[in-house]
């Protein structure tokens, strides 16, 4: 029997290659999709999941609450995580930290290797995270000063195919490290990946061993670490958090009231880290929410292509109907009818899977390259997920085949015979055409506003000019010293029209100190409020709009010591209002009640963004620097940018010989902000198209079966007088209208779903009423383009033709 | 063989009710040929249908072989039909996608034969119906004649002891025509009982007995061979 199944199965398939292919390519392509986007959520579920004893792994996380602002950091305090050891020894087994490494300039021989992931870490790593050791040994990786381990292909840069254990690898702090390990290259799945970690003792030699081991209350004030602990096996993390107030009390009141401040624990699971951490300080990291949309897109696509399925499936089942009115007449019980639908269904559905596999090996490099990730599609490895695929085509083969199974099956033989039955009025498929075209218009509307949401941010005037300016970071200590002739060697160039330095670059983050500031009754308060030291050229070189007061004057050497400019925020916040110009503000309120500069403001400048657009304008100083800064941006003229390069590089040679050279255009350092946002309209783009494209497919088997099924009406139609067009109005009306309608189901959903992705950022466009008019007008069209494309060959049909046949 | 008491089928629409069976008793022995004649829309067919368990009637009571049938499920009704009835159609309702070999097959599934059993019978049919060279073909690559020859031997494969035949010559030429009246026959001789509904007379003198319809009341029969159990 099961023979007789499949035959009838492949029969019909081969028979009506037409309506077999749009079937089986429709479900295919969202097969495909489904797969691929679920790769890439399962990655991004599966960060830090690498490591054995993740689960009792924490992350911890700094809040700080400074006057009454909150502040929220990834980075903790250097003995944060001994001190948790210590007074917890029944909850935290160990702990580890990693500390960036600045300056990672490597240098064997005549071989010089800059490397920017390059961290010290204690030795507990090694039996914290798991990390394949390929060679030197686990146990004393870390243990002493000056030693490093290096990740696989890190050593193979350095080193070629020697053997880097044993050798010394010299830094430019003017020491070398030896390398004591070589460690399999750090998954990409984790949150915190590196090429080399030193070990965290070598810093005891620059601190002294005073302050490395210091657990006094200052130094619990000052973050620049990420700390992990590893609960024991019988630990829990809640009292950890519990003992937290006392833990307070006795490590960082102290210093916490005298500067009025409060600083309070946050932990992170480490699974959780990647996907649902948004602190200052932080690493790259994932976003959950967009886990979630690229959840529901893939779900959008699978659902479309199992409709289609369906559609098609129901559609071309009424054909069959004579069939099982005689299957039924030589003896088939509708069980019989239900398991031979169901089967030829479920065959076509794994044909279907077959084919999304051979797809999604084939198109996993060009989503990766979408999605900026190193996905791979190994079925034994893989084979939760690939059972989970097999069994959505399942039920999607179950529940395409039960409409036949269990519709057809009912019929009464003599009816179906007499050819009285078999033509529905497929209500049921122009419901699911309305469905499927309202998810086509909101991932349409979506992909329209991600997009205009992305040349907002592009394009929105950030009060500042960032159009031609390159960045320098200048890390070379000569180059340092000598920065005001290097600046002036680059401005020799006619190319280069100004160059001013800075202690940070917008959109890489600022520093905040406690300022003092005078408040309207004269006294003094204080607030923690961002900083930036500039030199004088820079507020012209970056084309900020002074408003009130004045620019840094060169030839008022008072302005270093007494001056300060402020933004309108900062104005605002302080409540000095329309009147900040000569009120008091002293930056960096130390402990005693003194400032480290007391200044008085001579300018406002215009707000401008100096983080991303996510973030509102904070208040911010800009003070005047004594000392040199490294960053140095550049305004060029437009043209001739490869020549201008070109000799910034000599120069750079010249005065920072140390490291190579390297440098930022600050718009497109600036974009780098919206990765996450580019990708997501990437990804939008791309799958509406494949939507649409599906959806159409689906849509173009359903015109030309109506146009099949209404050859005859079509044929008198003709001979009655009907014109062309005519027929087209009759083929083409009622399916545009439910395309119409699927805007009322798509419009609210849009909205909701992009007005809440809006809130994301500070700065957004407004929803526009074209871009949801644009996606139905648009959807419509490429409707009726796929309806006509088919209704025109049926109008266009010698009605002697169909009228003979009938 | 079957006997029907005064058997009614009435069809309703939400506006029309149409009478298509209206009090209709027959009796047809086992071993017997029927042909039923009538005008188009007389109820011919909807008698094929009640008498082969493909419908059941609105009223009145049906005996096949002494049971009361007429009130069977449609379990009961595909059961009793699939191995005591075959049918023959005017447009030889045969499965495009299967070959003839498989459609001569197919009723034999149905009744869980072995595979070797099924082989030997479908090959020992269409044998006999001079189709065995076609076995492998589709039905669409078979003249009306080979296509109604193979649609007997469907009909046949299981051995029923009833044969009911809608028009089995409707869409044929004459020469098939008289064909596959032979093959009716050769089956009757054999004592398969056999109801055949046709329009036209000349073939209508193979049965032993006619009985004409009219608006859903049987108005004649006519005896026309002697028939002895």
């Amino acid at each position: 029997m099961f023979k007789n199944y499949l035959k009838v199965a492949v029969r019909n398939l081969l028979r009506k290659k037409f309506y077999s292919t749009i079937n089986i390519l429709g479900l295919a392509i969202g097969l495909t999709c489904t797969i691929l986007i679920g790769l890439f959520v399962q990655n991004e579920l599966s960060f830090d999941k690498h490591h054995e004893n993740y689960e009792r792994i924490y992350r911890l996380e700094s809040h700080f609450t400074i006057q009454e602002s909150d502040d929220f950091f990834a980075a903790t305090a250097f003995p944060l995580g001994p001190a948790l050891k210590l007074e917890f020894p029944q909850d935290v087994e160990e702990f580890c930290r990693f500390m960036p490494m600045d300056n990672n300039i490597f240098q064997i021989d005549d071989k010089k290797i800059f490397e920017d992931n390059v961290y010290y870490a204690d030795s507990t790593l090694t039996s914290f995270f798991t990390h394949k050791f390929i060679s030197g040994s686990p146990d004393e990786a870390l243990n002493d000063p000056n030693e490093m381990i290096l990740t696989e292909s890190f050593a193979k840069r350095i080193f070629g195919d020697k053997d880097p254990i044993g050798k010394v690898l010299n830094t430019g702090y003017g020491f070398g490290f030896t390398i004591t390990g070589v460690i399999e290259d750090v998954p990409y799945d984790s949150h915190l990946r590196f090429e080399a970690v030193g070990s965290m003792i070598t810093l005891e030699n620059f601190f002294g061993k005073e302050r490395y081991h210091s657990m006094e209350s200052g130094s619990f004030w000052n973050i620049s670490i990420f700390s992990y602990i590893m609960l024991t096996k019988t630990g829990n993390i809640q009292n950890v958090l519990d003992g937290y107030p006392a833990f307070n009390e006795k490590y960082l009141k102290p210093v916490g009231e005298q500067i009025n401040s409060k600083f309070q624990l946050m932990v992170q699971p480490l699974a959780d880290v990647h996907l649902h951490s948004d602190l200052g300080y932080d690493l790259p990291t994932g976003n959950i929410a967009y886990v979630h949309i690229f959840s529901i897109v893939a779900l959008f696509l699978l659902l479309i292509g199992c409709i289609n399925y369906m559609n098609m499936a129901t559609a071309q089942s009424a054909n069959r109907s004579t069939e099982v009115g005689i299957r039924k007449v030589v003896g088939a019980q509708k069980s019989y009818l239900r398991s031979q639908f169901l089967m030829e269904s479920l065959i076509l559905t794994f044909l279907a899977l077959l084919l999304a596999l051979i797809a999604t090996e084939l198109f996993l490099p060009a989503f990766n390259e979408i999605v900026d990730r190193h996905l791979s599609f190994n079925i034994a490895e893989n084979l939760n997920f690939f059972l989970g695929i097999a069994g959505i085509t399942l039920i999607v083969g179950f529940v395409a085949g039960s409409y036949p199974a269990f519709y057809l099956s009912s019929f009464i033989p003599v009816e179906v015979l007499k050819g009285k039955m078999g033509k529905s009025k497929g209500t049921l498929r122009k419901i699911l055409v309305l469905l499927q075209f309202s998810i086509s218009i909101i991932m349409i509307v979506g992909t329209f506003t991600v997009i205009q949401q992305l040349n907002f941010l592009r394009d929105k005037d950030l009060g500042f000019d960032k159009e031609n300016v390159v960045v320098l970071t200048v890390r070379d200590t000569t180059g340092v010293k000598n920065l005001e002739a290097f600046q002036d060697e680059l401005l020799k160039h006619s190319q280069i029209l100004k160059a001013g330095t800075s202690s940070s670059i917008p959109g890489k983050g600022v520093g905040i100190l406690v300022q003092r500031y005078e408040t309207l009754d004269g006294s003094m308060a204080e607030k923690g409020i961002n900083f930036v030291f500039i030199d004088n050229d820079y507020i012209d070189v970056m084309d900020m709009k002074i408003i009130k007061g004045r620019n840094y004057d060169p030839e008022l050497t008072t302005d270093l010591e007494e001056s300060i400019i402020i933004n309108q925020a900062c104005a605002n916040v302080l409540g000095w209002g329309d009147d900040p110009i000569g009120k008091k503000l002293g930056f960096g309120a130390n402990l005693d009640g003194t400032s480290t500069r007391d200044t008085r403001v001579i300018g406002v400048v215009k707000d401008f963004h100096y983080n991303s657009l996510h973030n509102k304008i904070d208040p911010i100083v800009i003070l005047l620097s004594d000392r040199p800064l490294r960053n140095i941006s550049l305004r060029i003229r437009q043209e001739n940018i490869e020549k201008t390069l070109k000799y910034i590089e000599e120069k750079w040679n010249e005065f920072c010989p140390t490291f190579p050279f390297d440098y930022i255009f600050l718009d497109e350092s600036l974009n780098e902000q919206y990765i996450a946002e580019q990708k997501i309209g990437r990804v939008f783009t791309y799958f509406s198209i494949m939507c649409i494209f599906i959806a159409c497919l689906g849509l173009f088997g359903l015109a030309s079966y109506t146009a099949e099924q209404r050859t005859k009406e079509i044929s008198i139609r003709k001979v009655m007088g009907a014109s062309v067009l005519n027929i087209v109005f009759i083929l083409s009306k009622e399916f545009s209208l439910w395309v119409i309608l699927a805007n009322i189901i798509a419009w609210p959903l849009a909205y909701l779903a992009l007005k809440k992705w809006l809130e994301n950022f500070a700065y957004s466009v407004d929803l526009s009423f074209f871009a949801f008019l644009g996606a139905g007008v648009l959807a419509l069209i490429i409707a009726l383009i796929t309806i006509n494309f088919r209704s025109i060959k049926a109008a266009l049909t010698n009605p002697a033709e169909a009228l003979k046949y009938e | 063989m079957i006997k029907t008491n005064n058997l009614t089928k009435i069809y309703r629409t939400d506006e029309v009710e149409t009478v298509a069976l209206n009090n209709v008793n027959v009796e047809v022995a086992k071993g017997e040929f029927v042909a039923i004649m009538g005008p188009s829309g007389c109820g011919k067919s909807t008698l094929l249908n009640v008498i082969g368990l493909l419908d059941n009637p609105t009223g009145g009571e049906y005996h096949f072989n002494a049971q009361e049938v007429s009130k069977y499920t449609e379990r009961m009704r595909t059961n009793l039909r699939k191995s005591n009835i075959g049918f023959i159609f005017q447009s030889f309702n045969l499965i495009d996608e299967l070959t003839v070999y498989e459609n001569v097959e197919l009723p034999l599934l149905y009744i869980k034969m072995s595979s070797a059993e099924r082989k030997k019978r479908v090959n020992e049919i269409l044998d006999r119906m001079k189709i065995a060279h076609r076995a492998k073909h589709f039905p669409q690559q078979l003249s009306g004649g080979q296509q109604q020859r193979v649609a007997v031997a469907r009909a046949v494969v299981t051995k029923p002891k009833l044969i009911l035949a809608d028009e089995p010559t409707g869409n044929l030429d004459s020469a098939n025509g008289e064909e596959v009246m032979d093959m009716l026959t050769q089956l009757n001789e054999e004592e398969t009982t056999i109801i055949m509904v046709t329009h036209s007379p000349s073939f209508a003198e193979y049965a032993h007995r006619i009985i004409q319809l009219f608006d859903g009341h049987i108005v004649t029969e006519n005896i026309k061979k002697e028939f002895h159990l």
